[in-house]
Parts: C-alpha cells; sequence; structure tokens
C-alpha cells in the first residue's frame, strides 16, 4: 500500500490520477540553507547563468504539471525523481498576513470580497493565515495545482482555495523543496 | 581566513552606511590576510547588486559552509573584474511592498490587457532584473480564469494612490 501511495492518488472527482514527483536540478546551488543560495543564485546572475533555471532549481513538481525542460538552448538542468513522501514531508507553506491587513483588506476590489464574506479584522487575518497555508499544502501535495508565470522570480502556481463554499484560486511562488509563499489572496474564480 | 570563505558579520555599528548589517553573510574577496578583510555582500532587496567592504577581521566569523568548488574556480576567474564593477553602496529601492503603482508605460504589458494609467499593488519589492512583482486586478485573466502578478520594470512605474470605491 505504501509504494501506491507514493504515486497514485485519488482526485477529488475520484479520478486516478498518476502523481510523479521530480525536483529540478540547476548544478551548483544547495537547496539550504536559504543565505547560501541566495549567494549563489546572485553570483550566477553575474555570470550570465539563466534566471529562471537557478529559480526553479530544488522546486518540486508532479511530472504531468512542471515547466519545459530543458527551458532553454544550452540548459543543463536536470529532472530528480523523488519519493511522495519526501514532498510530504517538506511541503510548507507561508503567507505574511499583511496580503490581509495590507492589501485584501484595504485594496478596493479584493476589499469589497472579503468583506462580503466577513472578513476584516486583524483575528480574520490571523484565521485566513492559517486557513490559507493548510490548504495550499493539502492542494499542492495531491499535484493540484496549475503552473503560470514564469520569470528570473520562479514559478508561480495557482492553487484552488475555499472559503465558505466559494472555490476560487489564489497565487503562490514555489520555493525550493515544496515550500510556497502566497503572492496574491486572490486570483480569480474556478471556472 | 581565506579568499572565498563564506563570512557572517557580528558587530554592524561600523558598517550599516554601507547597508551591512549584524548577521548578513558574505564572500572574502581579500587576497591579503590582513586585520581589515575585503568582503563582498550582495543586496539583499536587490538581485546582482553588490558593494565590497572593509571588514574588522574582529567583526567576522567564518561559516562552515563553503562555496561549490566549480562556483570558486568561476568566480575567482573573474574576480578583478567583480571586485572593479561593486557599487559604492547599496541602492534604494523606489517602490516597497503594498505600495500602489500606476503603469507609465504599457509596451511591454499590453499583452497583460494593460495600459497606461492601470493601478497595481507591489507584492514583492525584491528587484530582480530591474522588476518588482506588481498584481493588476484588471490584467486579462488567462484561460482559468486567473489573474497571475506579474514582473514590471521599475522605470514603468511611478507610485499612485488607489481610490477607495466601497
Ligand atoms: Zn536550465
Amino acid at each position: 500500500m505504501a509504494i501506491f501511495n507514493n504515486i497514485i492518488l485519488a482526485a477529488d472527482d475520484d479520478n486516478i490520477i498518476y502523481n510523479e514527483w521530480i525536483e529540478w536540478n540547476h548544478f551548483g546551488i544547495p537547496n539550504k540553507p536559504e543565505w547560501l543560495r541566495i549567494i549563489l543564485r546572485n553570483f550566477y546572475a553575474l555570470f550570465g547563468h539563466c534566471l529562471i533555471c537557478t529559480a526553479l532549481d530544488g522546486c518540486y513538481f508532479v511530472t504531468r504539471i512542471m515547466p519545459e525542460l530543458p527551458q532553454h538552448k544550452n540548459c543543463h538542468c536536470k529532472k530528480l525523481y523523488i519519493g511522495f513522501e519526501k514532498v510530504k514531508h517538506n511541503a510548507k507553506a507561508a503567507c505574511d498576513i499583511e496580503k490581509f491587513t495590507k492589501y485584501a483588506f484595504i485594496d478596493s476590489n479584493k476589499k469589497k470580497l472579503f468583506n462580503s464574506w466577513g472578513y476584516s479584522s486583524v483575528e480574520d487575518a490571523f484565521y485566513l493565515q492559517r486557513e490559507y497555508c493548510k490548504q495550499a499544502i493539502s492542494q499542492y501535495v495531491k499535484g493540484n495545482y496549475k503552473l503560470k508565470n514564469l520569470d528570473n522570480r520562479g514559478q508561480r502556481l495557482a492553487i484552488p482555495t475555499c472559503l465558505g463554499s466559494k472555490w476560487f484560486y489564489s497565487g503562490w511562488m514555489l520555493c525550493p523543496e515544496g515550500k510556497l509563499k502566497n503572492a496574491t489572496p486572490f486570483g480569480g474564480w474556478i471556472k | 581566513m581565506n579568499i572565498l570563505d563564506l563570512v557572517q558579520v557580528k558587530n554592524d555599528k561600523s558598517y550599516r552606511q554601507f547597508g551591512i548589517f549584524d548577521g548578513m553573510r558574505g564572500v572574502v574577496v581579500d587576497k591579503n590576510d590582513t586585520t581589515e578583510i575585503d568582503v563582498l555582500f550582495f543586496n539583499p532587496a536587490k538581485i546582482g547588486e553588490y558593494v565590497v567592504a572593509k571588514i574588522s577581521r574582529d567583526d567576522l566569523i567564518v561559516e562552515k559552509e563553503e562555496l561549490p568548488q566549480k562556483a570558486k574556480q568561476e568566480i575567482l576567474s573573474q574576480l578583478d573584474w567583480i571586485i572593479k564593477n561593486a557599487h559604492a553602496e547599496f541602492s534604494q529601492n523606489k517602490f516597497k511592498a503594498y505600495d500602489n503603482v500606476q503603469l507609465v508605460n504599457d509596451d511591454k504589458y499590453k499583452q497583460y490587457g494593460l495600459a497606461v494609467g492601470d493601478v497595481g499593488t507591489v507584492v514583492d519589492d525584491v528587484v530582480v532584473k530591474d522588476c518588482v512583482l506588481v498584481q493588476f486586478d484588471n490584467a486579462k485573466p488567462d484561460e482559468d480564469g486567473f489573474v497571475d502578478c506579474i514582473s514590471v520594470n521599475i522605470n514603468d512605474l511611478i507610485k499612485a494612490s488607489k481610490i477607495d470605491i466601497s
């Protein structure tokens, strides 16, 4: 059963989906510690290495939803196959409280939406912070995400999120070892 | 202390003028093992920008981590060029996270359905290749109905105040 758990998950609609995970690998950049990774990305940027590839380094993807490899001519990036247990163990999500207190509760468009759902206070922001992180990890490890913009900063993901009974996408930056960092709390309704 | 050692600053009193703070990590680029050591620090707020500052040996601790061998070779082969091109100090970013910004040049952003005058919010203020990350609510949604944040050149933006229509 454990072997099957590594690669097969039942999707929410009861369909069986095949999840095979890889870690994107650009040579010469450790995933940890973060400060060393940043120093090396800076040096490689000076030497003209592709910032997209160095941003993707260490990121986990399911093979059916991953950026194109190679990314460009002379791209030496590789995919390293990894087990689902590693993804589940390492995946973490972070969402700054300011995403709500300085953005979603302030921005004229988003404010109306979040207020209509009953969220406006600092306490609500802390609740949403926990809820967003919990849901993002849960969806990501199921391979339930969509690839969005990929640039020098890295790969953004749209992840299904539910508040009340309303389903929408929130936007996340994918970082090494399954770390998700919230970029936007609301990116659009799920069609 | 050896060239290309990774070091951490343990006292920032003398170095704040360069934007160097306690706990900041850098790379020794001094060929001489003297009492004041030339250390390269990257700007945490701007990828690729760096200063080389003289730091007292007593204010540095050597980290146990090392640069990978291949990176060391590449850095050493271009060290003179790297030192020559160092900034005197870290530049200040024009925008900070959650600033409202207005597009003043839409050449590269028409593909997202954006036009001059559109207002968005900075969602990541770290400058990468002269760009910050901005969310424009009025950008054209993609096939999933999703509006993603985009990297926008800082020269194509000015600070704006957003009118609250609620
Ligand atoms: Zn590559």
